[in-house]
């Protein structure tokens, strides 16, 4: 088997933050967890990460400007987006911009799990193609 | 030969042996006589002591018969030695120590050899006293007789020495006693104190204790402490005679006046000794102050009454005394000695007349009292008036000796009289002038009878209008047309009327004359004959329809505002719903987020309960911050009577801020807080405070929508103002207001929103003055606008 998946998980909410953290946690994966952007483009393990998670709500720099900062530095990794705003606009933006899922809070586990899943298959048939 | 030798020998010897028993036998024979030679003369001598010695020496038997009295003992008692010999020795005692003499004689037989004292009377033949120091011891005799050997020594003189002495002691205790007056010793170079009884007393310290001057500094009183330390410094480096006066701050509180005054001497050995007396003065020190008290209340009661004294010695024709007042009276200095020709100067000479007049006669007539006016003039001009009581003191001789008087200034109470005339006239007048306000007020007077029926209405009543005519004879509730829709109103008024009280803004609904309803406020106080017979009530009473009316106005007025106040406030929770919405479901997803978690945790091959149960822990928190969310809006959003409570404006600041947090995020607003430490408590309503605040808050973000070229910055700042009062600002850097708009902002429906009433500064405005305080616009430019409000530590302003 390859690397095990690395999960990164962005949303300045620490209650929710923690929450996926202690969801993905349960079913195995392996998570690294950031309160804003900025800290998570700090992070060393940026290039390994899998899979991003992020929220569409944040100050200074939101979960959309994220996707775009990571596509035009290159990086692939899947995003599914999570809003406590749902809202249409955002969503189309946000699909348009690829990301795998836009789940509105509070959303069901299942389905997180069921993204992510997706989100990793991709991950990993772009890394073989 | 041999036997001749040897007969000879013992012949010889038999005889050198009898020579020598002889010559042994002499000389024992010599010697005896010798020695009972010596002997004789030493008994002579010893007699001879024993007869003349100056001690008493008594023999007596077991049974206390006399065996042998010397000489001296028995010269001494009055008797010859043959009067006492053989004689029981109970015979020189006086009969009631007789049993004590047995005592002590029995006490001596048993303990044989041992000696023993007393002192006791013995009486002389001629019947005369003496007292004697007696020591006595039993011992052995010939044929195994038990004597008593008893040595007397004469103490009469000792004893009358002592008993004096004793007295003396007891007078000097009760004299220092009765006088207050402790004495003491104190040496110097030793330290040795000696006390009196009394001195003890005085410091109230027991007897038993070791006096020292530690002692007299510790109950010394604390402020004069130094200067009584001083003088024993200063005592014991000069050694000199002292004298002085301090206090004493008793254990009980007490506080006692001493004075002390002490003589040093020089003791045998050359030591410096000083020997003084300490007197209680306090009784005379308070009598002193007490004195010196009296005598300052009656100068001032003098001073403060403009009332003088004096004293006239009718044959000297002069003053004996005059008060200091009565100096003052005719402008003269108190301090200066004054002549009677002084005084008669500043009396204008027909009054002089006069008043010699008066006194010639009271004189005559030893009239004990009498009274006279007269003026004084006073050197810058002024003339005062002087009302004189005075009385003659009759002499020994029956004629008048002495005038003693009184001198009163009564300038003033003269005017005040003066003025008192001029104020009763002006009073008649002002009656008659309220009598013409009252006829042309709206209010009318009415009187009552002691049935409480009307008898009487001031005329004017009719024609104001008011009161349908012929109300006199009726009662009040028969007046009224509110008694059986209000019965305990009225029960509480006949109650008062009943119980003849006063009563006051009584207010009853009747019908006027054209029959429309009006409202009636009245007073009324009862009033009685000389003799205390209740006569019935006068009062005054108004139509106050406009008033009530008006009031009730006021109060729908005052529900609209506060129905319009909470529409408001919904609008404004409408408006941030979204914002809302995020801040429930931020804890929603992570409690719904943690319950799958802690699933998962539970359906591992090997469930980790820890982690499933830390999962719950989270689960639990987010679901108490969602509800405080809830708890918040449903506080805005509640319609309640206003609570006024002590509140910290600060504490308002933060609720709403928890709310407006994620608008402030999504609209891209930074906050700052200035928020000053411990302001006071303002009395305020919670809702109706932070509606304020939030609709400021809002307002400033809001400002802020269409700002790109600079960060959107939001600053609330909550202070103290300068009389005390606190201060909150909310500071947008928005669009700011514009001159025409500055004017109407708070207007009622002024909106710049193409949503929303256009209510909300209207309405903050008049919350923040029904709480006594104001609101304001500060700055009304780009970039941006403050809008501030202050509240008062007390609501000044109900309404």
């Amino acid at each position: 088997m390859s690397t095990p998946s690395l999960i990164s998980v962005v949303d300045d909410d620490g209650s929710v933050r923690a929450a996926i953290n202690n969801l993905l946690k349960s079913r195995g994966y392996i998570v690294h967890t950031f309160a804003s952007a900025e800290e998570f483009l700090r992070s060393p393990h940026l290039n390994e990460t899998s899979c991003v998670i992020a929220d569409i709500q944040m100050s200074v720099m939101s979960g959309l400007d994220l996707l775009t900062h990571m596509r035009a530095q290159g990086c692939g990794a899947p995003f599914i987006f999570i809003t406590a705003f749902p809202d249409d606009r955002v969503r189309s933006r946000a699909l348009s911009a690829g990301a795998i899922c836009f789940l509105t809070k509070p959303f069901v586990g299942r389905h997180l799990i069921k993204c992510l899943n997706t989100a990793l298959d991709e991950h990993r048939g772009g890394a073989s193609a | 030969m041999v036997v001749a030798l040897l007969i000879a020998s013992i012949v010889g010897t038999h005889l050198i042996g009898k020579v020598r028993r002889e010559r042994e036998a002499s000389l024992e024979a010599a010697a005896r006589l010798r020695r009972s030679e010596a002997d004789l003369r030493d008994e002579k001598q010893w007699r001879e002591i024993f007869e003349y010695n100056p001690v008493m020496y008594f023999m007596v038997d077991a049974a206390g018969t006399v065996l042998n009295v010397n000489r001296f003992g028995a010269t001494q008692l009055g008797y010859a030695p043959s009067e006492l010999v053989g004689h029981s020795v109970l015979k020189v005692f006086q009969e009631e120590d007789c049993a004590f003499v047995r005592k002590c004689v029995g006490l001596c037989i048993e303990t044989l050899g041992q000696s023993h004292t007393w002192d006791i009377q013995k009486i002389r033949k001629d019947g005369s006293v003496l007292w004697v120091r007696e020591n006595a011891k039993a011992m052995q005799w010939a044929d195994d007789k038990l004597i008593v050997l008893i040595a007397c020594e004469d103490i009469t003189e000792r004893k009358r020495t002592e008993t004096a002495l004793r007295r003396s002691e007891a007078h000097l205790a009760q004299a220092q006693e009765l006088s207050r007056t402790g004495s003491f010793g104190w040496n110097v170079a030793t330290g040795e104190a000696i006390w009196s009884k009394e001195t003890f007393r005085i410091f109230q310290y027991d007897p038993a204790t070791k006096p020292t001057p530690q002692l007299v500094v510790d109950r010394t009183h604390p402020e004069d402490r130094a200067a009584v330390q001083e003088t024993i410094d200063r005592v014991l480096r000069d050694q000199e005679d002292f004298e002085h006066e301090y206090r004493l701050l008793l254990p009980d509180g007490s506080v006692k006046h001493l004075h002390a005054l002490a003589r040093a001497t020089r003791t045998a050995s050359g030591d410096i000794e000083f020997v003084g007396a300490v007197t209680d003065i306090t009784a005379a020190k308070q009598a002193e102050q007490q004195l010196r008290r009296s005598e300052a209340y009656l100068a001032q009661a003098q001073r403060l009454s403009h009332t003088g004294s004096w004293s006239w010695d009718v044959r000297r024709g002069d003053f004996v005394y005059r008060s200091a007042e009565a100096y003052r009276l005719y402008g003269l200095d108190p301090e200066q000695s004054v002549s009677a020709q002084a005084i008669h100067s500043r009396i204008p000479a027909d009054y002089w007349q006069r008043i010699g007049e008066v006194v010639r006669e009271a004189i005559h007539d030893k009239r004990r009292h009498f009274e006279f006016d007269f003026r004084v003039l006073l050197p810058d001009g002024a003339l005062r008036l002087i009302h004189s009581v005075a009385h003659a003191v009759v002499g020994s001789d029956g004629d008048v000796s002495e005038i003693i008087g009184t001198d009163m200034d009564v300038t003033e109470q003269h005017a005040a009289r003066e003025r008192l005339e001029k104020a009763l006239a002006a009073l008649r007048e002002s009656e008659q002038r309220f009598r013409d306000y009252a006829e042309t007020a709206s209010d009318w007077l009415w009187e009552t009878g002691p049935d409480h029926r009307v008898t009487r209405l001031s005329e004017h009543t009719s024609t104001a209008g008011i009161l349908a005519t012929g109300v006199v004879g009726l009662l009040r509730w028969e007046i009224a047309g509110d008694v059986e829709a209000e019965p305990e109103k009225w029960r509480q008024h006949r109650a008062t009327l009943d119980a003849r009280l006063p009563f006051r803004d009584f207010i009853y609904r009747t019908v006027n004359r054209m029959g429309s309803s009006i409202y009636v406020r009245t007073s009324g106080k009862p009033f009685f004959d000389a003799d205390g017979n209740f006569l019935g009530y006068r009062g005054v009473s108004t139509d106050i329809t406009a008033t009530i009316r008006a009031d009730q106005a006021e109060r729908e007025l005052r529900k609209a505002q506060a129905e319009l106040a909470h529409v408001t406030r919904v609008t404004t929770l409408g408006e941030l719903t979204t914002s809302i919405a995020h801040e429930i479901n931020q804890p929603l997803a992570a409690i719904v987020t943690n319950g799958e978690a802690c699933l998962g945790w539970l359906d591992r091959e090997i469930p980790d309960l820890s982690a499933a149960r830390c999962s719950v822990e989270w689960i639990i928190e987010d679901g108490i911050r969602a509800s405080e969310v809830i708890r918040r809006i449903r506080a805005l959003a509640k319609k309640g009577e206003v609570e006024m409570v002590p509140l910290d404006i600060n504490d308002i600041v933060k609720e709403v801020v928890a709310l407006v947090t994620r608008e402030l995020v999504s609209q891209q607003v930074s906050l700052r807080t200035e928020l000053a430490p411990a302001l006071p408590m303002i009395p305020g309503d919670r809702v109706q405070l932070q509606q304020v605040v939030m609709n400021l808050v809002m307002n400033g973000i809001e400002a802020m929508q269409t700002v790109r070229d600079r960060s959107r910055e939001l600053v609330i700042r909550s202070s103290q103002d300068d009389i005390g009062r606190v201060h909150l600002a909310v500071t947008d850097c928005g669009v700011g207001i514009t001159e025409d708009d500055a004017d109407r902002v708070f207007n009622p429906f002024f909106t710049t929103k193409s949503s929303g009433l256009g209510m909300g500064l209207s309405i903050c405005r008049s919350i923040v003055e029904a709480h006594g305080g104001s609101l304001s616009m500060a700055r009304k430019q780009e970039p941006g606008a403050t809008f501030q409000f202050v509240l008062p530590l007390h609501k000044e302003v109900v309404s």
